[in-house]
């Protein structure tokens, strides 16, 4: 007699063993599966939390000429663009996110400008307004910390266009992509000494930002002989309201305590106080009536 | 009975044969969905690691000998290539655009910024809207609005 009892159990335990050991490999190969697409949703995740929690704001900006020329000489001839600078911006990280500042991006007028980043400690100059406190913040750029950035080369128009588009402009991205805008350089900024001893007027064309201008620094500096401080050694900074909706801005400041030679420039800051880089400065002689030079 | 065990090899052997066979369809069957899977499951990965991020002013696309330069940072954690970049500006595929990685070379690292050129002998007419897209190799994209303000860059 067949044994077909005997065939028919050996049959099926086969079956069952092989469907056990293949469904035990898929279900290890689909589990594999699983994780690449899982860490890579952790990560989108995280990538995305992280610019959430990021913010940027430029702090400072400060213009030093290069060693062969000197911010406060007259533009000569038919010379378009004065310079060079090294630009320095202090850049805070308001966010909870620790960034790399190294890997950042820096736009200026539209050009990728390639920068470093620097300690003004090293760099012995004062350590000022513009990247007083970063000492120690190279490579790693920890939440509510600033670092400092120096880009050289830097050339900013003489002769100004009244208008607000042709103005500079300074735009910093982290390594995920947030960014932020510094308002427009201020343009045609004139001045000229009404009394000898007393008062100034200024007029400068009103920068543009998207979120507005909050205000305007007056930078009065008292050292002509000084290129090497950033910002230089000033006696006052003033601070100007912005208005939406003027264009000319008129300011008297009182020159104190030495009504000498001065030089005068002027930046734009806007709600989140982001400063944008200056206007040309003036240099203004102790002549009353006299307009002053740039 | 030599007769019975050999009835016995026979029947033996074919559910043996018949039973690998089965095993064999199933198992060829379930492979490839499941490597199916896993190379969807890796091209979702690849894409979700993917990022690029326009960083321009949208108030200022500089226009230099006639290109408009757009730069694009890859924000993301995937090495990319400059050369699968593809180019849309107002919805339109720009079949000539250029590509050039601000570091050098041809490799779009993370954290680089590639240099997207649009070349056209129109500019801009000023204070309109404008889009611009630029999509990465795996489909990867990112799109910005912008509008030319700037005189010497439009029209």
């Amino acid at each position: 007699m067949i044994n077909v009892g005997y065939t028919v159990a050996m049959f099926a335990i086969l079956l069952i063993t092989a469907a056990v050991i293949i469904t035990a490999a898929n279900y290890g190969i689909a589990k594999d599966s699983q994780i690449a697409p899982l860490k890579a949703e952790n990560m989108y995740a995280e990538r995305e939390t992280g610019k959430a929690q990021t913010g940027l704001t430029i702090n400072n900006t400060c213009l030093i000429p290069d060693s062969s020329y000197n911010r406060y000489t007259k533009a000569q001839g038919t010379e378009t663009y004065s310079g060079p600078y090294s630009l320095y911006l202090s850049v805070r990280n308001n966010g909870s996110t620790i960034l790399n500042p190294n890997i950042a991006t820096l736009l200026y007028n539209t050009s990728y400008i390639n920068f470093t980043i620097t300690d003004f400690e090293e760099e012995q100059h004062e350590a000022d307004e513009v990247c007083g406190d970063t000492s120690g913040y190279f490579s790693v750029w920890p939440p509510l910390t600033y670092v400092c950035m120096k880009a050289s080369g830097i050339y900013i128009n003489t002769p100004d266009k009244p208008s607000p588009g042709n103005a500079l402009r300074l735009l910093v991205t982290a390594e995920n992509g947030v960014s932020t805008i510094a308002p427009t350089s201020p343009t045609n900024f004139t001045g000229f000494r009404t009394e000898v001893n007393t008062t100034y007027t200024f007029r400068w064309n009103a920068s543009y930002d998207e979120d507005g201008i909050a205000y305007y620094r007056l930078y009065a500096i008292n050292n002509a002989g000084d290129t090497g401080d950033c910002p230089p050694e000033t006696y006052a900074i003033e601070k100007i309201p912005g208005y939406t909706n003027t264009l000319i801005f008129d300011y008297t400041s009182v020159c104190a305590p030495s009504c000498n030679t001065d030089y005068f420039y002027v930046t734009a800051v806007d709600s989140f106080e982001n400063e944008g880089v200056q206007s040309r400065t003036l240099k203004c002689l102790p002549v009353a009536g006299k307009e002053c030079e740039y | 009975m030599t007769g019975d065990s050999t009835v016995h090899l026979i029947f033996y052997i074919g559910a043996i044969m018949i039973a690998v066979g089965i095993i064999s369809v199933v198992t060829s069957y379930t492979g490839y969905i499941t490597a199916s899977y896993g190379m969807s499951s890796k091209t979702l990965a690849d894409q979700l690691r993917t990022e690029i991020t326009i960083i321009n002013d949208p108030q200022i696309i500089p226009y230099v000998s006639n290109n408009y330069s757009f730069y694009v940072k890859n924000t993301g954690k995937t090495t990319l290539y400059n050369a699968s970049v593809d180019l849309l500006v107002d919805g339109i595929y720009i079949q000539n655009a250029s590509t050039k990685i601000e570091k050098g070379g041809n490799v779009w690292y993370p954290s680089y910024v590639l240099i997207v050129n649009y070349t056209t002998g129109t500019r801009f007419t000023k204070n309109i809207d404008h889009n611009v897209t630029v999509v990465a190799e795996n489909g990867v994209l990112d799109s910005m609005p912008f509008k030319c303000i700037q005189d010497a860059y439009c029209n």
